[in-house]
């Protein structure tokens, strides 16, 4: 009866840490799936103010409608691609060097600078951003969680099973990365 | 994430940067030298009326002390008992007497040179030695979840530092525990769950929810598991989060209500200054963010805004006046709360 008694309860603890570690593998895939969907929640609210940014904007800064015009076909391409593709994800980045440069050049339109509109749309661009970074921030959180158990021993054996496969962090773009060079960003 | 996002036609704000800086020590010592002589002499003056008070009170019972003795032994036939009630009687009559002349010394002094120190640190600031920060206040924090029974507190300071609101004071919140001594009575006595300066501001970010960041004894000592242990932590508010910077991390254990709202208010660079805002600090500290609200709660080692009484009110006293209100105001510059370029005025 003993023996019994002791097989049974390894099976049990065996089952125990199976189900403890599929649970965990499923709660961390999908704390990833949240955090990316607060990224697109966050995208999207920045895609809504463009249209306003440019129709301040252009009323002032006659040289810079090349930058608008592009502002706004990346717009368009960022509609266009499905929310997490690679496409989707590198009209967004391009989006924000846009941005980050429109707001540059408004230091040469005092006009503009001191606009109502445009410190509200400033404003609300920074609160956006300062969101976006805090979503990529829990972003890849979630994702270093989710790969260390992947990775690890034992949790490593139930993910194959699962077929979870490693994913990748949200990176800086390339251009980003690099120390911002202030005398170029005034050269017009 | 209940994060306000202003409408770009909501009606506009005012954009005037208001730069409110924290004067400098050198600057506060030239306040004093210039303008503060008067009342360090009238001050001065006061404590020694107030130690020679005490001194002569002192004589005087010691010296009716054994005359009393004397008569009573005449009156009555046990000595020993005479003098034994007599001594009581003298001890408390020295501390009593004690008591109300540093108490009446302590009072002129926070009202003569506390209110004018302070009020040299904004025009607006307004200083009361009675008053402390609301009870409701501190409850709402939820840094500290013990139900408290009695709460005190005195050297309150308010005002706004540039487009920071703020007040702090120094608090006491306690409980009171019932227990059985070892014959078996039961005994009261009162816990103490939090002393110290604590402080309210206004945060520049507008959210909704809770941000705690609460002292770390674990990380250090246990590494990868402490933050295990500390996700099974019940006391604690919220869910555990885990951040990017690892010196911050070392510091503090912090929790939140939401994943991303802990990201949004705890901004590397806020992180990077919070950590070496606590370097500088000798003792624990806590913090709750909590809907657009900072609570900080910081326990220093010493009674703060107290005058030395067996020292000469110089400008060294009021130097050390300066060093306490700088733990209150100098979080509104160290953290850069004046910094609104998000939604939030």
């Amino acid at each position: 009866m003993t023996p019994l008694l002791v097989v049974g309860g390894i099976v049990m603890l065996v089952l125990l840490v199976v189900v403890i570690m599929y649970n965990g593998l499923v709660a961390k895939k999908n704390q990833v799936d949240n955090a990316f969907a607060g990224i697109d929640a966050t995208l999207k609210k920045r895609f809504d103010l463009v249209p306003n940014l440019v129709a301040v904007v252009k009323q002032y800064m006659q040289h810079e409608a090349e930058t608008l015009t592009n502002i706004a076909k990346l717009r368009s391409q960022a509609q266009a691609g499905s929310a997490g593709s690679d496409a989707h994800l590198a009209a967004e980045n391009q989006l924000t060097k846009a941005i980050g440069s429109v707001l540059v050049a408004v230091e040469s339109y005092p006009d503009l600078k001191a606009s109502t509109n445009f410190l509200e749309l400033q404003t609300s661009l920074n609160e956006i951003e300062e969101q976006l970074s805090a979503s990529r921030r829990f972003f890849n959180s979630a994702v270093v969680d989710l790969n260390n158990a992947i990775q690890m021993f034992p949790s490593s054996i139930m993910a194959s099973m699962m077929k979870l496969t490693r994913r990748e962090l949200f990176s800086v773009p390339e251009a980003e990365r690099q120390n911002v060079n202030v005398g170029n960003l005034f050269k017009s | 994430m209940a994060i306000a996002v202003p409408s770009p036609s909501s009606p506009p704000q005012s954009s005037v940067p208001d730069a409110w800086r924290m004067p400098s020590r050198d600057d506060f010592g030239r306040y004093v030298e210039t303008t503060m002589a008067e009342v360090l002499r009238d001050l001065e003056k006061d404590r020694r009326k107030m130690i020679r008070k005490i001194a002569i009170t002192t004589a005087v019972v010691l010296g009716l002390a054994p005359i009393a003795v004397l008569i009573g032994t005449a009156l009555h036939a046990k000595p020993a008992a005479v003098a034994y009630a007599a001594g009581l009687l003298a001890i408390a009559a020295i501390i009593a007497c004690g008591y109300g002349f540093t108490k009446a010394y302590k009072r002129e002094f926070k009202g003569r040179l506390i209110s004018p120190l302070v009020q040299f640190f904004g025009a607006d600031f307004v200083y009361s030695a009675d008053a402390f920060v609301d009870s409701d206040r501190y409850s709402a924090s939820r840094i500290f979840r013990t139900a408290f029974t009695r709460y005190s507190g005195e050297d309150y300071i308010a005002g706004t530092a540039g487009r920071t609101r703020f007040e702090c004071s120094e608090i006491c919140s306690e409980y009171e525990r019932e227990y059985v001594d070892s014959k078996g009575n039961k005994q009261k006595s009162w816990k103490t769950i939090f002393s110290g300066l604590f402080i309210v501001a206004d945060f520049n970010k507008a959210f909704s929810g809770g941000v705690w960041v609460f002292p770390d004894s674990l990380e250090s000592k246990l590494g990868w598991l402490a933050h295990k242990l500390q996700e099974w932590k019940l006391d604690r508010p919220g869910q555990l989060v885990k951040l990017e910077d690892p010196e911050f991390e070392q510091l503090f254990a912090v929790y939140a209500t939401d994943q991303m709202v802990a990201r949004y208010v705890l901004s590397p660079s806020l992180m990077k200054r919070i950590t070496e805002y606590r370097q500088r600090l000798s003792h624990p500290l806590w913090m709750s963010f909590s809907n657009g609200v900072l609570y900080v709660a910081l326990a220093p080692d010493r009674d703060l805004f107290e005058p030395k009484m067996l020292s000469v009110v110089d400008r060294e006293q009021c130097m050390s006046v300066y060093d306490d209100i700088a733990i209150g105001l100098g979080i509104i510059e160290d953290l850069n709360l004046n910094t609104r370029i998000w939604s939030k005025r």
